[in-house]
């Protein structure tokens, strides 16, 4: 077991962008042994994906790969012709799953047919062989009643399972390797636990090496032996996983582990990077994460630190400083979370809420309703935090968008500040509930300038004049941490985290009370999602706003949280105050959403150095 | 920690170099990015350099005309262009059955085909825009009803009817202009109308209801800019389609009367001695297919150009 199934050297990509060509992945190495698993952690824009694509000669066309070697098992890649990969080794000796598993299957055939078409068509087996072999994969991969799923089309699975038959289809063929982009990331997190339960056991039994891709540090906690941290296209840490998440060497791997919020212990304020992720033009002669590094030195900006060994046996990080230095300086936040307010006088209430969906499948049949919210009822109070938790296709999002005057109950009744919904003239009902969406990329118009996008609100309500509102866009700006600058820019021209600022700027120009945050930070990096968490929670005590949550993270829920309502099927199973749901939770639905979430252990988090 | 304390010039000096060197170029704006790509572009280049060429021939049609292309010289009937036997300076591009300048006829008609042209897309694309906007917005019944309006004018022969609108109405510039164009709208409505189902469940337009925007801000402010680019894009296609169609009209004799000069019209008229005097044919038929293409190139150039926009 101890050849290198895979043994990666000075791997290198750019790609072809108007700015000039990126660098994605800069002189990148790994080696895998056969049986072994290793995770690659970074957020987006650190090449991890570029990482994944070049091993299976996926990159796009822009891109140009250049490595000294790369060697898989007794093949050299590099010298390999596209036609001969394609042959030997894509979805042969290396198998790979992709993030979406709605698209990756196609809706024509059945599940049968796309399983089997790739090896028999390649000649690896017979027919027979390989519809045997499917049916003992689906089997393997935990899906109930194999052979009847073989004659189903994709649409008759949910998306867990779909993901069950994208691993049992890259496993055809008995991989040496298997690439998993992201696997779990467009799954529910109940779903999300079971996957990345079997992708380990699936690993250690068939004995094949395995690198999973994600963002999450707590999906690679328990999933893989090895991980390595990556940034800007460079690898700044790696080593056993134990390891580096409770000893971390560098300050980039330090710094992500105190950005990311935790779903259990002591609430303390998240340590957000300051900065962003910018892309890598040309040579970099410099430490990748020196511009948003706490404890940069000069050095770091005239040299590429050499990689080091770090404090545990395996570990090796790429800093100018000693593992201690770093712990001096990237501290853990010790700033608490404010105690929850004194509850107010309730601002939202709802009294039995419905919302039913009617479809008519087709002319002459029935009508069908589904109830999307399903009598519920709910206070939220002036000032605090409430957040309504759920998995997709619970109601959270129809019910917020109730609340946001997008959609009307079919009954009960909403009252927001004393006031019925229904009552409110829309410009007043925009004075006092706003929206801050999940997807910053598309809550911001395109066509439109940062500075017009912001004040556009106040134009629709015909509130002051022109001197008044550029005014009022200057202060909100400054109050949510935008530079002026971007006045004049357009959405594309930001980033995730600062387009989401805008977003909020929006929301608060017209000095809302409410603001309903719809997955304020799903679509964000760990360490943005810190700076606007952080943000949220500054403007929520400075303002007096008070604060409704939609998410689907426990974390996010237990970081910022006051009371929580549980919802499952368009009914809240659970509502209580934060404290009281995350630690006793009384339904079993709240216990096996709080067990299904992945968790970097309490020790691992690092703590306060003295 | 010594070592890091001697910060000298040379290492300040160093710092602020490579620091420098790490400040990425500040992202383009969408405006610069279709400058970028339009300069890279030889197809929209070449259409364009067609179009402005054709545009500026007939603004200053009086000043490079070399003849009057209303006066009749019947001494000089069936003049052959220069290149042939017995052609002259005089006439470059020959005389007609009529003894009037070809090139000069050709340059004036140049008006006649670019203002069917522009003016028939513009009215075309205030129909079209507007009820793809409004039925894609709204949806329901609304929807329903500009499907059966669509549908009932995809059914009708479109030169047909045109004909027989002229026919009715009477002849002139100005009502070529307007039939040409009220019967042109659909592919507008088509596109326009998936953009905007498509724009309307898009957060942005939750946001801006959220404020208390009403209908028609969301639809003027929010998706109207967005439809900008496929709107040009069609404006240049049907630029071209209905430029055809005034030629064909004029062709068939319903549409701009003699003696003006349109291309359609001069084709029309030189088909009888086709075999004899081949160029009172051929010439109309290249400025045509030059005027066509090089609208054609342009609209292509700009789905190209523009399209990646808006995405992302």
């Amino acid at each position: 077991m101890d050849a290198a199934v895979l043994d990666v050297d000075g791997l290198t990509v750019e790609i072809d962008t108007p700015n000039g060509p990126l660098r994605a992945v800069n002189d990148l190495s790994l080696s895998l042994r056969a049986g072994r698993s290793l995770g690659i952690v970074g957020e987006s824009g650190s090449g991890k994906s570029m990482t994944a694509l070049s091993l299976m000669r996926l990159l796009p066309g822009s891109a140009r790969l250049t490595a000294n070697h790369m060697r898989f098992g007794d093949e050299d890649l590099t010298a390999l012709s596209d036609p001969d990969f394609v042959a030997r080794i894509a979805g042969q000796r290396i198998g790979m799953i992709f993030q979406e598993p709605m698209t990756s299957l196609n809706p024509v055939y059945t599940i049968g047919r796309q399983l089997t078409e790739g090896p028999v068509r390649a000649d690896l087996m017979s027919k027979a062989q390989a519809t045997a072999r499917a049916i003992e994969m689906l089997d393997r991969t935990g899906l109930p009643d194999p052979e009847a799923r073989m004659r189903q089309y994709p649409h008759q699975l949910s998306g867990g399972q779909r993901q069950r038959v994208m691993i049992a289809m890259a496993l055809m063929t008995r991989p040496d390797l298997l690439l998993a982009d992201e696997p779990t990331t467009a799954l529910d997190v109940t779903v999300q636990a079971q996957i990345l339960d079997l992708l380990r056991d699936i690993q250690r039994d068939l004995g094949m090496a395995m690198i999973l891709i994600t963002h999450d540090l707590a999906v690679v906690a328990d999933t893989v032996d090895d991980v390595v941290v990556m940034y800007r296209g460079e690898i700044v840490e790696a080593g056993p996983v134990d390891a580096v998440l409770r000893d971390p060497c560098h300050p980039y791997t330090r710094a992500l582990l105190r950005a990311a919020p935790t779903a259990f212990g002591v609430r303390r304020r998240l340590g957000a990077i300051a900065g962003q992720i910018a892309p890598v033009h040309g040579r970099l002669n410099a430490c990748v994460f020196a511009p948003r590094c706490p404890a940069v030195r000069p050095a770091c900006r005239s040299a590429r630190p050499p990689a080091r060994p770090g404090t545990a046996p395996g570990q090796s990080y790429a800093c100018v400083l000693d593992p201690n230095e770093v712990a001096q300086i990237v501290r853990a936040e010790s700033t608490l979370m404010p105690d929850s307010v004194k509850a107010g006088e309730p601002v939202i209430e709802a009294i039995d809420v419905r919302r039913v969906f009617e479809s008519r499948p087709g002319l002459m049949r029935a009508k069908r309703s589904i109830a999307a919210v399903d009598g519920v009822s709910l206070q939220v109070h002036r000032g605090e935090t409430f957040a309504l938790v759920g998995e997709s296709g619970s109601g959270k999002t129809t019910l917020s968008r109730i609340l946001l005057g997008l959609d009307a109950p079919t009954s009960g009744s909403v009252r927001i500040a004393g006031r019925d919904l229904t009552d409110l003239p829309r410009g007043e009902r925009g004075r006092l509930v706003q929206p801050v969406f999940q997807d910053p990329y598309s809550s911001l118009n395109p066509r439109r300038t940062i500075g017009s996008i912001i004040t556009r609100p106040l134009a629709i309500q015909k509130i002051g004049d022109a001197a008044s509102r550029t005014a009022r866009l200057h202060a909100v700006m400054a109050e949510v941490g935008l530079p002026e600058a971007f006045v004049h820019n357009y959405p594309s021209q930001l980033s995730g985290g600062q387009r989401q600022r805008v977003a909020i700027a929006r929301a608060l120009v017209t000095e809302p009370r409410i603001l309903v945050c719809d997955e304020p930070t799903s679509a964000l990096d760990v360490s943005v999602q810190a700076q606007i968490l952080n943000l949220l929670t500054d403007l929520k005590t400075q303002l007096g706003l008070t604060l409704f949550l939609v998410t689907h993270d426990i974390a996010v829920v237990h970081q910022m949280a006051d009371r929580v309502a549980v919802m499952k099927d368009g009914r809240i199973v659970e509502q209580d105050s934060a404290d009281r749901v995350l630690h006793t939770p009384s339904d079993p639905y709240t216990r096996a959403l709080l067990e299904a979430v992945p968790r970097l252990a309490e020790e691992r988090v690092p703590e306060t150095a003295p | 920690m010594t070592h890091f304390s001697d910060t000298d010039i040379a290492a300040e000096a160093a710092l602020a170099r490579d620091g420098a060197e790490d400040t990425p170029p500040p992202p383009l704006t969408p405006g610069q990015l279709v400058r970028g790509r339009a300069a890279k572009h030889r197809g929209f280049q070449l259409g364009l350099g067609i179009l402005v060429a054709l545009i500026m021939t007939a603004i200053f049609a009086p000043l490079i005309a070399p003849h009057d292309p209303f006066v009749q010289s019947l001494a000089n009937r069936m003049q052959p262009p220069v290149w042939s036997e017995g052609g002259t300076w005089e006439y470059p591009l020959g005389t007609d059955a009529n003894g009037r300048d070809y090139l000069s006829r050709l340059i004036y008609g140049t008006r006649i085909s670019l203002a069917v042209g522009f003016g028939a897309a513009t009215i075309g694309m205030f129909i079209g825009v507007t009820l793809g906007v409004i039925s894609g917005y709204f949806g329901g019944r609304v929807d329903q009803g500009v499907n059966f309006l669509l549908t009932a004018q995809l059914a009708l022969p479109g030169l047909l009817l045109a004909m027989a609108l002229v026919f009715i109405i009477g002849p002139s510039v100005w009502v070529v202009i307007g039939i040409v164009g009220v019967l042109h709208w659909t592919y507008y409505l088509v596109v326009t109308r998936s953009a905007t189902m498509r724009l309307r469940e898009i957060d942005f337009v939750a946001a801006s209801e959220a404020t208390g925007a009403t209908r028609w801000q969301i639809m003027s402010h929010e998706i109207l800019p967005n439809l900008s680019n496929q709107i040009m894009v069609i404006f240049t296609f049907e630029l071209g389609v209905s430029i055809l169609a005034e030629a064909s009209l004029s062709f068939l004799g319903v549409g701009i009367q003699p003696p003006n000069p349109s291309w359609g019209l001069m084709i029309a008229e030189g088909k009888e001695v086709m075999f004899f005097r081949p160029w009172l044919v051929v010439l109309p038929g290249i400025a045509l297919f030059l005027l066509v293409v090089g609208a054609n190139l342009v609209g292509d150039g700009l789905r190209d150009i523009t399209s990646p926009e808006g995405r992302n």
